[in-house]
C-alpha cells in the first residue's frame, strides 16, 4: 500500500509545474508588452513609427521574424516537453493498481449515483459510498440513462464520463485518517443536475466492516 | 421618406453596407438577449442553496445564452463587420452574390427567432446546455419542443452560414481591386478568408448531426438514443464542428486586432507573412483536436495522447500571433485611443485564455477541469475577454465609417474601465472554482464567496455594456462629423467618404505596387494600360511617363459623376424582397412543424403556409431571374491571381460542393461509427434488393450524362437538341424518384418502417437526403429548361447550365457511395 501514489498527489505535481510555467511564460510576455506599451507611447498623433505605411496606401508584408523565433522555439519546446511528460503520469492515474482492495459499481441515473459492493459484499446503497481507510478502492463507473461525469472534486483527477454502455474506471487511494467527501456529477443531465450528488464516507476498517454487516442485515 | 419605403428599403435591400448594418443591430440584440440571461443566472448563483430560478429555467438561461453568443451574436457580429468591410477593403463594389447576401441574412435572423421561440412553448426553451449532449437530447429526457427549435435553428443557421462561405470566399478570391495582391490584403480579411475556409468544413458535421437529431426526436431513429451510436457519435459530430467553431469566433475579431494595433502603432503588422502562415496551421490543425474534448469518455489513451500533442501543438501557431501582435509595437509610436486600449487589453486576456488551455492539454490535469468552473473560466477568457474585446475596438474603429460620426472618447474609456475590471472580477474567481461543476443552479456553501465576487463582476461587466449603448446612441444621435480617416490609417476603406456612398468608389481603385491607392477612370486605363498603373511608381517607368498622366478621380459621396455610379443606378433595382419572403416563409413552416403537435393536434396548416410563402419567394425569384434582372458582369479590372481562369459561378458552385461533400460525408461516417460498433448487422443485399439498386445508379448515371451533352448542345447553339437531352435528363431523375418511392413503400409495407432498426433507418436518412438533392435537381432543371427555351441561355450565356451539370455529377458520385454501402456490403 504504502508505495501506491494518490493520483491527486500526480495531479498537484503537474499543475504546480504547468503553473510556474505558465506564469513564466504569460508573465514575461505581457510584461513585454507592459514595456513596449510605455516605452513606445507617442507624444503625439502624428509620429510615424517605423516602417509606417501612412494613409491612403495598402500595408504590405513586413518580412522577417527576428527573435520571435528563438522564443517560438523555447516556448515550444517547454510546452511540448510538459505535455509529453504528463504521459506516464496519465498511465499510471489511468490504470488502476495491480492490488485493488475494493472494486464498487457505480451507476448513475437521474438524479443520483448507485453504488454496488460485488460479492462477497453484495450490498447496493444510493447517495452513499463507504469505504475503509488506507486502501485502494475502484469505481467502475456507467449510466443507466443519459451522460453523467463521476467526479469527487477534493481528491483532484478524479473524475470520469458515465455513458450508457460504457464502462469506465476511476481509482482511489482512501486517506488514513477518517472523513467524508462530495461526488459531484460535472455533465448536464437535466433538472436535478445540481442535486445528483452523494457522499463518499472513509471509515475505519472496523466500522466498514460493521456497516457491511449492518447493510447485509 | 416615409415610414413604409424606410421599412421596404431594409426588407429588399442587397446592398453589402445595409446588410451589414442589419447583421450588426440583429447581433446586438441577440448580444442583449443572451447578456441579460448570463446576468439573470449569475444573479441567481450569488446564494448558495437558493431558489430564484428554478432549475428547468437555470439550465433554459444557460442553454440559450450559450447558443445565442456563439452562433447567433459573436459569428454575425464578425461578419457584419465582414459584410461592410471586405468589399470596402478589397475594393470590390459588392460581394460576389448580393442576393444571396441577403439570403444568408435572413436566413439567419428567422433562425434566431426560431432559437428564441422556445421561451413561448410549454415547456420551455432548449434546455440541455448548448453542447446538446446525447442522449439528454432524446423526447424521452428532454420533451420539451424548444429542444426541437433549437435543432431546427441551428439547421437554418448552418444554411445561412454556408451561402455566406460560398459568398465571402468567392468575394476574396475573386473580386480584388486591381494590384491588391495577396500579400497587401489587411488581416481582417485575410482572417474572415480562413474563418470561412473553417465555416466550409465544420458547419457540415453540425447540421449533419442536428437533422439526426431532429429525426430522433420526431420520427423516432434512434441515432443518438442507442449504444452503437449514442452519446460517443454525437460527440464525435459535435466536437468536430466544436473545435474548429472555437477558431471560427476568435479569427475574425484577431484579424481586426492585428490591423487596429498596427494603425495605432503607426508600424506594419510584424511578421504579416508569418502570421498568416501560423493562422494556416492553426486551420489545419483544428480539425485534429476534437478529442481533446472527450479525454474522459474511456476511448483508446493512444488516440487520446495524439490529441494532446495535437492540442499542445495548437497552441504554437497562436503565440506566433500574439507576439506578433506585441512586437507590431516595438519602435512604433503608440497612440491610446479606444480601439487600441481594448485591442490590448484583450491580448492581456488572450494570454491568460491561451495560457490555460494549454493546462487542459494535458490529459491528467484536464480530468479535474473538465466539466468544471475552470473550463468556464478558460474559454470566457478567450471569447468575452479576447474575442468581444476585440470586436468591441472594432466597432469603435469602425464606427467613424458607418455611420460618418465620432464617438465620444471619455465614455468609450469608462466603457473601456468598466468592462476591464468587470470581466476579470467576472471570470478570474471561476479558475479558483475548479472544483465546482458547471450548470449547477445551487452549490455548496463553501463556493458562495468565489461566486457572489463573479456575479459582482458580471454585474459590473453588464453595467459597461450599457455605458457602450450610450455611447453608440450618442454617436449615432449627434456625434460630431467624422473625418474620412479619423486614425491616419491604412487600407481602401479610408480612402473612401464616411459614410461611404453606396456604390463605395468612383472610378476602379488601383493599388500600386508601392502600395499607395489611387482612383482612375475607366477610359484611362484603358488609355494607359492598367500594368502601367499598376507600376507607375516601378524603376524604369519616370514620374512624367506614368503618374502624371494618369489622372485620378476625387471620391466624393454625394457627387455622381463616373460611368460606374450611372451603372449603380440601375443597380438600385438590383433590391428585391425574395430574399426576405423565403426566409420567412422557412420560418414559418419549420415553426408549424415544431409547435403544431402541440397546439393544433397534427394540424400542419401552419407548416403548409409557410412552404407556400416559400415556394412563391422561390418562384418570384426564378421568374427575376429568367429575365436577367440582377446579372451583372464581373469587373473589368480586377486581381484574382491564382484563380484567373475560374469564373465566379464555378468556383461558388465547387465551393458548394465542398460543402455538400462534407454534409454527406458527416452522415456517412456517421453510418460507418454505428455500424463498427454494432454486433450484428445484416447485409446490404438481405434487406435490399441491390438489381433494383443497380437499375436506379443506372438511370441516374444516364441522367446525369444527358444534361452534360445537353449543356454542350447549348453551348453549340442548338437548343432544341440540348432540351431533348434535358428532358431524357428530367425523364431519369423522375424515374430514379419512382423506384426510390416504391422502394420505401415496399419496405415500409414489410414493417421496415423510419423507426424500426438502425440499419434501416441509416438508409432512410442517407437516400432521403440523397433524394431531396435529387428533387432540388429537378426543379432546377426544370427551371433550365424554361430558360433554355426563353432563349435565356444561349450560346453566349450558358454558365448557369455548366453548374447545374457539376450539380448532377456530386448527386451522381453521392449515390456511388451510397449503393455499395446498402445494397452490396
Amino acid at each position: 500500500m504504502a508505495e501506491i501514489v494518490p493520483p491527486e498527489e500526480y495531479w498537484w505535481m503537474l499543475f504546480r509545474y504547468y503553473l510556474i510555467a505558465a506564469t513564466l511564460i504569460g508573465g514575461s510576455v505581457a510584461a513585454l508588452l507592459l514595456y513596449f506599451m510605455r516605452k513606445y507611447k507617442a507624444e503625439s498623433e502624428d509620429e510615424e513609427g517605423e516602417d509606417y505605411p501612412g494613409p491612403g496606401r495598402v500595408a504590405g508584408m513586413a518580412g522577417k521574424v527576428g527573435a520571435t523565433r528563438y522564443t517560438l522555439l523555447i516556448t515550444g519546446i517547454i510546452v511540448m516537453g510538459l505535455t509529453i511528460a504528463t504521459f506516464p503520469y496519465t498511465e499510471y492515474v489511468e490504470s488502476s493498481p495491480e492490488n485493488v482492495d475494493l472494486t464498487i459499481w457505480v451507476t448513475g441515473f437521474r438524479f443520483g449515483w448507485k453504488f454496488e459492493y460485488p460479492p462477497p459484499y453484495n450490498i447496493t446503497t444510493i447517495g452513499e459510498v463507504v469505504v475503509p481507510t488506507d486502501s485502494v478502492v475502484e469505481f467502475k463507473v456507467t449510466s443507466q440513462d443519459v451522460f453523467h461525469a463521476f467526479g469527487i472534486p477534493d481528491m483532484e483527477g478524479v473524475k470520469i464520463d458515465a455513458i450508457p454502455g460504457i464502462m469506465n474506471t476511476v481509482w482511489i487511494t482512501t486517506p488514513s485518517e477518517p472523513g467524508e467527501y462530495d461526488i459531484w456529477c460535472y455533465e448536464l443531465c437535466g433538472v436535478g443536475h445540481s442535486l445528483m450528488t452523494a457522499k463518499l464516507k472513509v471509515v475505519t476498517p472496523e466500522e466498514f466492516k460493521a456497516w457491511i454487516e449492518e447493510k447485509q442485515g | 421618406m416615409s415610414t413604409w419605403s424606410w421599412i421596404k428599403r431594409w426588407l429588399t435591400t442587397t446592398n453589402h453596407k445595409d446588410i451589414g448594418i442589419l447583421y450588426l443591430v440583429t447581433s446586438i440584440y441577440f448580444f442583449f438577449v443572451a447578456g441579460m440571461l448570463a446576468e439573470v443566472f449569475r444573479v441567481q448563483l450569488a446564494v448558495p442553496e437558493k431558489e430564484i430560478l428554478t432549475g428547468s429555467e437555470f439550465n433554459q438561461a444557460v442553454t440559450i445564452h450559450g447558443l445565442l453568443m456563439l452562433l447567433w451574436f459573436m459569428s454575425p457580429f464578425q461578419f457584419a463587420l465582414a459584410n461592410y468591410f471586405v468589399p470596402l477593403q478589397i475594393g470590390a463594389r459588392d460581394l460576389a452574390f448580393p442576393r444571396l447576401n441577403a439570403l444568408s441574412y435572413w436566413l439567419y435572423l428567422f433562425s434566431g427567432l426560431l432559437l428564441i421561440a422556445g421561451f413561448f412553448v410549454p415547456g420551455g426553451a432548449a434546455d440541455v446546455g448548448w453542447t446538446f449532449y446525447a442522449p439528454l437530447t432524446e423526447v424521452l429526457y428532454s420533451p420539451s419542443k424548444g429542444v426541437d427549435l433549437a435543432g431546427l435553428a441551428i439547421i437554418l443557421f448552418t444554411a445561412s452560414v454556408t451561402l455566406g462561405t460560398i459568398n465571402f470566399l468567392t468575394t476574396i478570391i475573386k473580386l480584388r481591386a486591381p494590384g491588391l495582391t495577396w500579400s497587401k490584403l489587411p488581416m481582417f480579411t485575410w482572417s474572415i478568408l480562413f474563418t470561412v475556409l473553417l465555416m466550409l468544413l465544420a458547419f457540415p458535421p453540425l447540421g449533419a448531426a442536428a437533422i439526426m437529431l431532429v429525426l430522433d426526436r420526431n420520427l423516432g431513429t434512434q441515432f443518438f438514443n442507442s449504444l452503437e451510436g449514442g452519446a460517443l457519435l454525437w460527440d464525435h459530430m459535435f466536437w468536430f464542428f466544436g473545435h474548429p467553431e472555437v477558431y471560427i469566433l476568435l479569427f475574425p475579431a484577431l484579424g481586426a486586432a492585428a490591423d487596429i494595433i498596427s494603425v495605432f502603432a503607426r508600424r506594419q503588422l510584424y511578421a504579416k507573412r508569418f502570421v498568416i502562415i501560423a493562422l494556416f496551421i492553426a486551420v489545419a490543425l483544428s480539425y485534429l483536436v476534437w478529442m481533446h474534448h472527450m479525454f474522459i469518455t474511456g476511448t483508446s489513451l493512444t488516440v487520446r495522447k495524439i490529441f494532446s500533442v495535437t492540442t499542445a501543438l495548437i497552441s504554437i501557431p497562436f503565440e506566433m500571433a500574439a507576439l506578433a501582435l506585441i512586437v507590431t509595437l516595438y519602435k512604433g509610436r503608440v497612440v491610446y485611443r479606444a480601439p487600441m486600449l481594448f485591442s490590448l487589453a484583450g491580448i492581456f486576456h488572450f494570454i491568460i485564455g491561451g495560457a490555460t488551455g494549454v493546462f487542459q492539454a494535458a490529459i491528467i490535469l484536464d480530468r479535474q477541469f473538465r466539466g468544471s468552473y475552470w473550463v468556464v473560466a478558460h474559454f470566457h477568457y478567450v471569447m468575452a475577454g479576447a474575442v468581444v474585446f476585440w470586436l468591441i475596438a472594432a466597432l469603435y474603429y469602425w464606427l467613424p465609417k458607418m455611420t460618418g460620426r465620432m464617438y465620444n472618447e471619455k465614455l468609450a474609456r469608462i466603457h473601456f474601465i468598466l468592462s476591464v475590471i468587470g470581466l476579470n472580477l467576472l471570470y478570474f474567481p471561476q479558475f479558483l472554482l475548479m472544483d465546482m461543476p458547471r450548470r449547477i443552479y445551487t452549490y455548496n456553501p463553501e463556493w458562495k464567496l468565489l461566486n457572489q465576487i463573479s456575479t459582482v463582476g458580471a454585474v459590473i461587466y453588464g453595467l459597461s455594456f450599457v455605458v457602450a449603448a450610450y455611447v453608440l446612441y450618442k454617436a449615432v444621435r449627434s456625434g460630431p462629423k467624422a473625418p474620412d480617416n479619423p486614425w491616419r490609417a491604412w487600407g481602401i476603406e479610408w480612402s473612401v467618404p464616411s459614410p461611404p456612398p453606396r456604390h463605395n468608389y468612383e472610378g476602379v481603385p488601383v493599388i500600386r505596387s508601392d502600395n499607395k491607392i489611387i482612383f482612375v477612370d475607366e477610359g484611362e486605363i484603358k488609355r494607359v494600360g492598367l500594368a502601367n498603373i499598376i507600376n507607375a511608381a516601378a524603376p524604369g517607368l519616370s514620374d512624367i511617363e506614368s503618374t502624371s498622366q494618369v489622372s485620378t478621380v476625387t471620391q466624393q459621396g454625394s457627387r455622381i459623376h463616373s460611368t460606374h455610379s450611372e451603372a449603380h443606378t440601375a443597380h438600385h433595382e438590383h433590391s428585391t424582397m425574395m430574399p426576405f419572403i423565403i426566409g420567412l416563409g422557412v420560418f414559418i413552416a419549420l415553426l408549424g412543424a415544431a409547435i403544431s403537435p402541440l397546439i393544433m393536434g397534427s394540424n400542419f396548416t401552419l407548416t403548409i403556409i409557410g412552404f407556400l410563402i416559400f415556394l412563391a419567394g422561390l418562384i418570384k425569384w426564378a421568374y427575376d431571374d429568367l429575365n436577367d434582372r440582377f446579372s451583372e458582369p464581373e469587373p473589368e479590372y480586377k486581381e484574382d491571381w491564382p484563380f484567373a481562369g475560374v469564373d465566379k459561378l464555378r468556383l461558388a458552385m465547387w465551393t458548394f460542393i465542398a460543402g455538400e461533400g462534407f454534409l454527406f460525408g458527416s452522415l456517412i461516417s456517421a453510418y460507418l461509427f454505428i455500424r463498427s460498433r454494432s454486433l450484428a448487422w445484416p447485409p446490404g443485399y438481405e434487406l435490399h434488393d441491390p438489381m433494383i439498386g443497380l437499375i436506379n445508379t443506372i438511370v441516374l448515371f444516364t441522367g446525369t450524362m444527358l444534361f452534360g451533352l445537353g449543356y454542350l448542345e447549348v453551348r453549340k447553339g442548338k437548343p432544341n437538341r440540348a432540351l431533348l437531352y434535358i428532358a431524357g435528363t428530367l425523364v431519369m431523375a423522375l424515374l430514379f424518384m419512382t423506384i426510390k418511392a416504391i422502394e420505401w413503400g415496399e419496405l415500409a409495407r414489410e414493417g421496415y418502417t423510419i423507426n424500426s432498426i438502425l440499419p434501416i433507418q441509416l438508409y432512410y436518412t442517407l437516400t432521403g437526403a440523397h433524394g431531396a438533392h435529387v428533387i432540388a435537381g429537378i426543379v432546377a432543371t426544370i427551371y433550365a429548361m424554361v430558360k433554355i427555351i426563353s432563349g435565356g441561355y444561349n450560346k453566349n450565356n450558358y454558365k448557369g447550365l455548366l453548374l447545374l451539370s457539376i450539380y448532377w455529377g456530386i448527386v451522381e458520385i453521392v449515390w456511388t457511395f451510397l449503393f455499395p454501402l446498402f445494397y452490396l456490403m
